[in-house]
């Protein structure tokens, strides 16, 4: 697994090995619709240290995805703050991948230059990306379907596409917004697997959202578990399965013992019911 | 790149294929055949209802006539296509940035939308005799009559391409650090090209209409000026010259701006958006 994993493209400063911290305080949202003022989020409070890897987990609706937007600084809270690496997110931050829900691939351009466009937009060195986008293309099994249009590709394969664009650059934080949920069982379990050996290998700082728990349980470090809208944090779950994890860990004591807990917490939400 | 391409279902991943290019000789054969049935037409109902000369003449006559005053048609459609082609530059020019204005900001539409379409419903030739008064009988008043009639559907396709980025797009491009003028030329442009060059096509052939329009009101030269003059001496087989050359001029025009339009979507990477012929 480890050897398929693409060098990095050194691009950012001493930043990018160690990750970044994220501090998010008393953040919340509400949005207006029919003129009414809906509750998205209440008062949330996570600290993500440096290179860690913390998982979001709701369901649809919770405000999750809402607070990923305001971590990235593209949606402004309409209470608390976000700092990352101790300065204060005002404006959309830059030192990072995105990956969002639906995948934004420019329609115009092939998945190889929808890759790329990450390198263009910021100036970086020509070659050097687009052996790098080979790498992760190979790595996600796109090779071959560099010069496919969005239009042609099926779900999961734009899903990777996006995925790849967000790690071109090698970036110190990750956010990433439900990146497998247009992906088949298989793949997903697949692109679980190659993101954690990207993790072990750069340990970048990963914020991570999903609704599937053992998602959450295999990929994190700290599980999040929100409850449904208005978003609060429900509870806080250390997971302590030794890495790398493998498929096999899914039948473990931890893993099935984890799993349960963040059921029985969501079935007292009325979130799951019987 | 590859070779062996992988395939799905069966079909070899390739670029879109354009279908256009295989029905050429239809392309060519289908147009001439309606001209031709049209003209035929034409030279059969001229002695069938024994129409008179002055009120329509036979095609023949008016090719006649086209060969005899060909250097007077050729110069006035010099003229024409000059003013034509400036003012489209010119109104090309006005067009799109105003339309990325006023569709990345909400208060630029507010501002300039109500003006824009007040302009849009005045009929322009009720104009042109201001602008001639003001400027003269100069190329000033009649660029400026070209660009009003020209520039709106440009205008409004550039505004159509600007809100047709998704908001994700926005997000995913501003989370990059493309901002400002980086998001205009990796983002904006290239999903406003295929609607500003469907509009450029219209905008082509509506510019020969507007330097008509304004060498009827006021000009020295022109096919406008001619068809004027012919007019006044009830020389309709001139006349019928001139109109013949202004849609002669007209599909030029279409062709030129289709082809142009092309190249320059294809310039901006979004050529396999447009396939609309």
């Amino acid at each position: 697994m480890q050897d398929r994993t693409p060098a990095p493209v050194s691009v950012a400063g001493p930043e990018s090995i160690e990750g970044l911290l994220i501090s998010i305080r008393g953040v919340e949202h509400d949005y207006v619709k029919d003129r009414a003022s809906i509750r998205a989020l209440e008062a949330v409070d996570i600290e993500v240290a440096a290179g860690e890897f913390v998982v979001l987990l709701g369901p649809s609706g919770c405000g999750k995805s809402t607070l990923l937007l305001i971590v990235g600084g593209l949606l402004a809270p309409s209470a608390g703050e976000v700092t990352i690496g101790g300065k204060r997110v005002t404006k959309p931050y830059t030192d990072l991948g995105f990956v969002f829900q639906d995948p934004a691939l420019l329609e115009w351009r092939t998945a190889l230059r929808n890759i790329l466009l990450q390198a263009e937009v910021r100036g970086l060195d020509r070659d050097a990306a687009r052996s790098r986008a080979g790498e992760l293309m190979a790595s996600t099994k796109l090779a071959g379907f560099e010069d496919a249009y969005p239009g042609e590709l099926s779900g999961g394969m734009r899903s990777r596409v996006a995925l790849c664009r967000a790690l071109l650059h090698d970036p110190p934080l990750l956010l990433m917004d439900e990146p497998f949920a247009a992906l088949d069982a298989l793949t997903r379990e697949q692109m679980s697997i190659d993101l954690q050996s990207i993790w072990l290998q750069h340990r970048k700082t990963v914020l991570f959202v999903t609704h599937s728990i053992s998602e959450a349980v295999f990929l994190a470090d700290r599980i999040v578990v929100f409850s449904p809208r208005p978003g609060r944090i429900l509870d806080v779950l250390q997971v302590r399965i030794p890495r790398p994890r493998k498929l096999d860990d899914h039948e473990s004591p931890e893993f099935t013992q984890a799993v349960g807990r963040i059921t029985d917490l969501l079935r007292s939400e009325g979130v799951l019911q019987e | 790149m590859n070779t062996d391409r992988p395939t799905i279902l069966g079909q070899q991943v390739t670029a879109p294929r354009r279908f256009a290019r295989t029905a050429s000789a239809l392309q060519i054969v289908l147009p001439v055949i309606s001209l031709a049935a049209l003209i035929l037409v034409w030279a059969a109902a001229v002695p069938l209802f024994d129409i008179p000369k002055y009120v329509i003449p036979s095609p023949a006559s008016v090719l006649r006539t086209m060969n005899e005053e060909r250097s007077q048609l050729i110069s006035d459609a010099s003229a024409t296509g000059t003013v034509a082609v400036l003012g489209l530059i010119l109104s090309v020019g006005v067009a799109i940035p105003l339309g990325l204005l006023i569709g990345m900001w909400r208060r630029a539409r507010r501002l300039l939308m109500p003006p824009l379409v007040a302009l849009q419903s005045l009929p322009k030739v009720a104009l042109a005799p201001l602008f001639v008064a003001w400027l003269g009988f100069g190329i000033a008043p009649k660029l400026i009559i070209t660009v009003l009639i020209t520039f709106f559907p440009m205008t409004l396709a550039t505004i159509v391409g600007v809100q047709s980025v998704t908001i994700t797009t926005v997000r995913m491009a501003h989370s990059m650090g493309c901002r400002g003028g980086k998001f205009v030329r990796f983002v904006v442009l290239p999903s406003a090209a295929p609607f500003v060059s469907a509009a450029f096509r219209t905008s082509a052939t509506l510019a020969v209409v507007g330097t008509l329009v304004a060498e009827f009101v006021g000009s020295a030269n022109g096919l406008g000026n001619l068809l004027l003059i012919a007019s006044a001496e009830r020389n309709t087989t001139l006349a019928f010259g001139a109109i013949l050359t202004v849609a002669i001029l007209g599909i030029a025009f279409y062709i030129v701006a289709a082809v142009a339009a092309r190249l320059a979507t294809r310039g901006l990477g979004s050529a396999h958006m447009g396939s609309v012929t």
